[in-house]
């Protein structure tokens, strides 16, 4: 050994991490496998270890050889029935030893995203031809994460807080964890990814053209929208963001319409867009937190960790970029990435041509999940890390709002193809979200997480809908039709059934949102709301145009074979009937969702206004 | 008290209708129509009994609080609870919704017993029933309902089961734009009910801030609620009900805001003016829906919210000027129009329309219990006058069918046959006929195609008459107890008012003889009306007949209810003597119209004398009340075409500007991808090729996406990220 070894610390520390079986105390040896003694400056736990207690030990000095014991408790209280975080020994040369602990911990949310990577991995490997192979592997694969998602919903602790984390140091070299958890904000978004997957992918059966490439791809698919629900480390929440715009990119541009490679890179290339603008603000954010410590203790310089960037008082630390206010500036980079996504106004012409190209179960996956992958980005990042500059912005949210609602609105009424007009319902109604979001009232932010969830299973179901009639017709356009309830008496009830749900009838359940949002937002904004609140006539006259157009009045002529519109099938019943039910039980008691949501909504709106 | 069976009143009409809905096709086919009769007039009748049941154990209750009444209360389950606002899915029969539960039940009763008959040879009966049921459950809901958010689900369920059932007959293109354009109609009422609701929402737990506009609770003040009976306690309250009406938005008063908002909500439901004009479309409709949904019940769904709002009404006397406004304004337009029409369903429905001003007009000067009880009348009279005109449509119905099919027998042609005959001949040009001048002999509805009838379908004639002495307002019979005490009450505010009212009371029994006279007498019945048209089945002409029958007698029946039943409701307002003075000053109006009605259109010659007038000296004012005083065209020219005009702007607008800049974008890009890939040929060269992919790096990745190879550049993107973390971690 070199004199320069001699003059390091050398602390051993066993056990090399802790973990705890519910509350408890729990021993860590502290030996010196040093050549001199080693003054132990302190012993303390590292940031964001809640839930653990440790005995102090400060100035103590070790000879080389010596040992001691140090005492670390974990006292669970309810919010913190898991926890991970480390103990760091702060030697008198500034060197420090960190050791994990860690209590509870759950491989779910991990089994849930990466069962369906397996998934598209198999498909892959299914010999060519098998398609009903295929199939069944995919949907088998697709029920795992829903299975997972209904067990997370059925154990979700309605009290709050972060749940079914694993937590562990991934790329030490770059800071990065592997750090995984539900709370009320991606709870019912995780459910909703994994029920309309399971969905689209039973609705895919009728897709016979590279049939194990196009399931793959779904699979692919799902596990990015699901990690970047539950990834708590903004590098891996970037990674899933970017995994969930590949597979997209494909499934518009192969299996797509007539113009696929148009509407597939316009996509493409909107979206890369703000995925720019999001790692730039996420580098930005990464340079200017804080110091702390990873997850097993080691203090590090900066973190992705997005809970521990959340605590950094970013409006208060003087910094400036591009001469204007420093969480300002990344918070509207932050937004216009997102916003892309939900889309807003005027981010949004990219929405109309990718869903009339993309084939309808990517069109369901799209309406029903992405979209609110920029809405849940906007309360997760937006709202949870910049909240001072969140409500600096709450004005020009609640306008953009109110224009996605009506402008969206009169776009759909002026359609002639019947699946655009459902795009730019979606346009509308994702409106409703960020109005009831930007209300900061824990009426208005459980609307608007209802509406997600709600407007995920409506849209879904409307465009399955367009996707049977298409299916039987080959065309969209809506006065290719009329007539239709006759023909397709089955039809015709659950195309009613799922437009007035989307226009917002109360006992269905695309009401109960609007309504919360409408009550929460008038306290803040009442003139932009009154607007807004146009959107209920505006909603009902073009979807009952609609319906009127292709259900109603007489038997459209240019049709020769009546029989070629035959009615729902059995598979098309097996899709629709679950999110039928959806939409009638949240109707009429939106409770079970409102208790997963209500308590971590509202601590963020606390948050928000302080 | 607690009540909780109460939600089995409208519990039993939706399985009903989830039968009927799921199963009924199939009952159908294998069992006969019957099967779905049993099961729709099954659940509706045994709503009845429940609801017979619930009212009278509410007025069994000792009267304990006289400030809020006697209640019974049945909590359902929670809808919503969060951030302080609870909102209870509950049903509360008071005396208010015990009445509104009685003329639904037992008018809805009656209804379907009579529609058994009416729908007779309908295919589709089945859907007919279920959508029925459907109806009676929503607006038992609507009523029942303790809160905004139950009144809201019945209310739209109701606009929801009117919209399907206007739109019965779908295959004809007119019926499903009527259906359309009430949903639309009220849609625009809701918007006024929306906004009323926030604004109270908030208005009754905080108030806003003057700095930053925002809302505030008031510390230590009353929890926001959207239960009627929690919000009734809070405004029993003076210094509450002081300090709300002390509050302001935009400098107006909150009180008088929200009570506008949600009276443009009622406005739309009980097609009053601006927004009746969905009513007399929505005839398009089975005759029975518009006896059931279009005249005794939901169309008083916006009566009904004013009276339960009452607390809040009262604070704004300016509002309930407004609402006796509105309700006066209708009255006598819709009266006036009445007159003019010749297709029997519309005079009803702008008579319809009519009444329900006078219910306007009730609640406007504070004559509550007046209101409820024309209310009830009104359903009975109103329920009997449709249902009859529908018993002489499936009358002549038979006759136009036969006209049609070429099976009518035209036997020997008397004079009076003439008149039918003659347009019915030359069927090759009835689409020119001006409805306003001419008749199409094939419409079944159109009164200048009936006449003499009376003879051919006696009970229909008589319970028709009795009807319309009901509402023209003659002694004894309904019109004159309830008509009267509003009129009362409105003398009791002001001269001017009751002189507008008795004179549509006038116009009211004119327009009701002339549509009997018209259709009952006239003239001898023709020889294609002797062959073809017959009385009703006895399964519709004993509803009638059971109608007539309480027309008569539910006048003093119902003034006793409302005295005893529902004493608490009335207790509040100031008692209207009914004068002998004004109750004779009405029934000679009412004897003047009738009179009138008489001399005109008893005797085809004096109305063919009347018409040929008409046609030299009013010709354009007839046609003008004919057509609605043209306020359709006027709403068309202005509001859909606007509406349309936005959506075309609107859709332009993403097309050609929005998506423009994109594409503007798109181009520039390609360019300087272009310009770019230029350079570096020509200037570059392949020996600094790396450095240039570093500097150029948007605009190669940007023509590598053009070319289609978008997976280069997903590679090139996640090196990027790889070599920004790798920079970083050194940094």
């Amino acid at each position: 050994m070199t004199a320069i070894a001699l003059m390091m610390t050398l602390l051993s520390v066993t056990p090399s991490s802790l973990t705890f079986d519910g509350a408890g105390e729990k021993l860590l040896h502290v030996r010196n496998d040093g050549d001199a003694a080693v003054r132990i400056e302190r012993a303390e736990l590292a940031p964001g270890s809640d839930g653990f207690a440790l005995q102090p030990t400060n100035g103590r000095v070790l000879q080389p050889g010596e040992s001691y014991e140090l005492r670390v408790a974990f006292v669970p209280d309810g919010r913190h029935a898991q926890a991970f975080g480390g103990v760091q020994l702060h030697a008198a040369d500034g060197e420090v030893t960190a050791v994990a602990v860690r209590a509870g911990g759950s491989w779910l949310l991990t089994l849930m995203i990466f069962f369906p990577l397996v998934g598209a991995a198999l498909v892959m490997l299914a010999p060519r031809g098998r398609h009903a192979l295929v199939r069944a592997i995919a949907l088998g694969t697709s029920l795992v994460p829903l299975a997972a998602a209904l067990h997370a919903v059925a154990h979700f602790d309605g009290a709050g807080g972060l749940q079914f984390v694993q937590h562990v140091v991934w790329i030490p070299a770059f800071n990065v964890e592997y750090f995984v958890g539900v709370d009320g904000l991606s709870i019912l978004m995780v459910l909703l990814t994994a029920l309309i997957s399971t969905i689209a992918i039973l609705a895919s059966f009728g897709i016979d053209q590279q049939v194990r490439g196009y399931f793959a791809l779904v699979l692919l698919l799902e596990t990015g929208m699901l990690g970047t629900f539950v990834a708590l480390d903004f590098f891996l929440f970037y990674i899933f963001w970017e995994l969930m715009l590949v597979p997209m990119y494909f499934l518009i541009g192969i299996w797509g319409g007539p113009r696929k490679e148009y509407a597939a890179i316009k996509f493409f290339l909107y979206t890369l867009v703000g995925s720019v603008l999001i790692l730039l603000a996420i580098i930005a954010l990464y340079f200017h937190a804080a110091p702390t410590a990873l997850v097993d203790g080691t203090p590090v310089q900066h973190t992705f960790d997005m809970l521990k960037l959340a605590s950094n008082d970013w409006a208060h630390k003087g910094l400036t970029l591009f001469g204007c206010d420093f969480s300002r500036v990344v918070w509207v980079a932050f937004f216009i990435g997102f916003a892309i996504k939900i889309p807003i106004f005027p981010l949004h012409t990219w929405l109309p041509d990718a869903h009339v190209e993309a084939p309808t179960a990517v069109s369901v996956i799209l309406a029903g999940v992405l979209l609110k992958m920029g809405a849940y980005g906007i309360l997760r990042v937006n709202f949870a890390m910049l909240p001072a500059a969140t409500e600096w912005a709450a004005t020009t949210m609640t306008v953009l709002g109110a224009i996605n609602i009506v402008y969206g609105g009169l776009c759909a009424f002026a359609q002639t193809d019947l699946k655009r007009l459902v795009a730019y319902s979606s346009v509308s109604h994702m409106g409703f979200c960020l109005v009831g979001m930007a209300s900061f009232t824990d009426v208005g932010m459980n609307g608007a997480m209802l509406q997600m969830f709600n407007h995920g299973t409506i849209t879904a179901m409307l465009f399955l809908l367009v996707g049977v009639l298409y299916d039987r017709a080959h065309t969209r356009q809506i006065d290719r039709f009329g007539g239709l309830a006759a023909a397709m008496p089955r039809y015709a009830f659950v195309l009613g059934l799922g437009f007035f749900a989307s226009l917002g009838l109360p006992g269905l359940s695309g009401f109960v949102g609007e309504l919360l949002v409408f009550l929460g937002a008038f306290a803040a904004h009442r003139v932009v709301v009154a607007i807004a609140l146009f959107g209920v006539v505006i909603t009902a006259a073009y979807h009952l145009w609609a319906l009127q157009r292709v259900l109603l009045g007489r038997w459209n002529e240019g049709w020769r074979d009546r029989a070629q519109f035959f009615d729902l099938t059995a598979r098309e019943k097996l899709t629709l009937a679950p999110l039928a039910a959806f939409v009638i039980v949240l109707g009429v008691w939106p409770m079970p969702l409102l208790r997963l949501v209500g308590p971590g909504l509202g601590e963020l709106v606390r948050h928000v206004l302080g | 008290m607690d009540a909780g069976w109460l939600f089995l009143i409208p519990l039993v009409p939706l399985c009903g209708a989830i039968v009927n809905a799921a199963f009924g096709a199939r009952l159908q086919r294998r069992f006969g129509r019957h099967a779905v009769s049993v099961v729709a007039v099954g659940v509706v009748v045994a709503a009845m009994g429940l609801g017979i049941g619930a009212v009278a154990q509410l007025a069994a209750l000792p009267a304990r609080d006289p400030a809020l009444g006697r209640v019974l209360v049945d909590r359902v389950f929670t809808m919503v609870d969060v951030g302080g606002l609870r909102v209870d899915f509950t049903l509360a029969l008071d005396a208010l919704s015990a009445v509104l539960v009685l003329v639904i039940t037992v008018v809805g009763a009656l209804i379907h017993v009579y529609a058994v008959g009416y729908m007779a040879d309908e295919p589709a009966y089945w859907r007919f029933f279920a959508c029925l049921s459907l109806f009676v459950f929503a607006m038992l809901v609507l009523v029942l309902g303790d809160g905004f958010v139950p009144l809201l689900v019945g209310w739209e369920g109701v606009g929801v089961c009117s919209y399907l059932l206007i739109g019965f007959w779908y295959a004809e293109p007119k019926n499903a734009r009527a259906g359309m354009k009430a949903f639309v109609v009220n849609r625009v009422g809701d918007w006024g009910l929306f906004a009323g609701v926030a604004l109270l929402f908030w208005a009754v737990a905080g108030s806003w801030s003057a700095i930053d506009h925002r809302y505030y609770f008031d510390v230590g003040h009353v929890q926001p609620t959207l239960s009627f009976r929690a919000l009734e306690q809070l405004f029993g309250a003076p210094e509450f009900a002081h300090a709300f009406a002390a509050k302001t938005i935009f400098g107006a008063p909150v009180p008088l805001v929200v009570s506008l908002l949600l009276l443009f909500g009622a406005c739309g439901k009980s097609a009053q003016a601006p927004l009746h004009v969905w009513l007399p479309d929505a005839m398009a409709g089975p005759t029975p829906v518009s006896a059931l949904i279009h005249a005794a019940t939901m169309v008083t769904a916006g009566v009904y919210l004013i009276a339960r709002l009452r607390f809040l009404f009262v604070l704004s006397p300016a509002a309930l000027d407004v609402v006796v406004a509105v309700g006066l304004v209708t009255a006598l337009g819709g009266a006036m129009l009445g007159m003019f029409q010749y297709d029997i369903k519309r005079v009803l429905a702008y008579s319809t329309i009519s009444q329900l001003g006078f219910m306007f007009v009730a609640l406007g000067v504070g004559a509550w219990g007046a209101a409820l009880f024309h209310l009830v009348t009104h359903a009975c009279f109103k329920a009997c006058l449709f249902l009859g005109s529908g018993s002489v449509i499936a009358g002549m119905h038979r006759l136009t069918h036969a006209r049609h099919t070429g099976h009518l027998d035209e036997g020997v042609e008397s004079e009076t046959d003439r008149h039918a005959m003659a347009a019915g001949d030359d069927e090759h040009q009835p689409a020119q006929l001006d409805p306003r001048v001419e008749a199409d002999p094939t419409d079944p509805q159109d009164m200048r195609n009936m006449g003499g009838l009376g003879e051919l379908m006696p009970r229909t004639r008589w319970s028709y008459l009795v009807a319309c002495w009901a509402i023209a307002g003659f002694p004894w019979a309904a019109g004159f107890w309830s008509k009267d005490q509003i009129l009362a009450a409105a003398y009791g505010k002001s001269m001017a008012l009751w002189l507008v009212g008795v004179a549509t009371a006038g116009m009211t029994a004119f327009y009701m003889f002339r549509s009997y006279y018209l259709t009952f007498e006239a003239r001898p019945a023709t020889a294609a009306h002797r062959r073809h048209v017959r009385e009703s089945p006895a399964v519709m002409t004993s509803v009638l007949t059971i109608l007539a029958v309480a027309s008569l007698v539910v006048g003093p029946l119902g003034a006793w209810l409302l005295a005893h039943v529902t004493g608490d409701f009335a207790a509040h307002e100031a008692a209207a003597r009914v004068t002998a003075g004004l109750m004779l000053a009405s029934v000679a109006m009412a004897t003047l119209g009738w009179a009138a009605a008489r001399a005109f259109y008893k005797d085809e010659a004096e109305h063919a004398k009347l018409r040929a007038a008409n046609r030299l000296r009013y010709e354009n004012l007839h046609a003008f009340a004919f057509d609605n005083f043209r306020i359709d065209e006027l709403y068309e020219a202005t509001f859909v075409r606007g509406f349309a005009a936005c959506a075309r702007a609107a859709a332009w607008l993403d097309e050609v500007v929005v998506d423009g800049v994109v594409h503007a974008l798109a181009a520039v890009t390609r360019g300087a991808a272009w310009l770019t890939g230029a350079i570096d040929r020509l200037f570059v060269d392949g020996a600094v090729d790396g450095v240039a992919a570093l500097v150029l790096g948007g605009g190669r990745a940007a023509r590598r996406v053009q070319t289609g190879r978008v997976s280069h550049y997903v590679l090139g993107m996640t090196m990027g990220v790889v070599l920004l973390v790798v920079w970083a971690s050194w940094w």
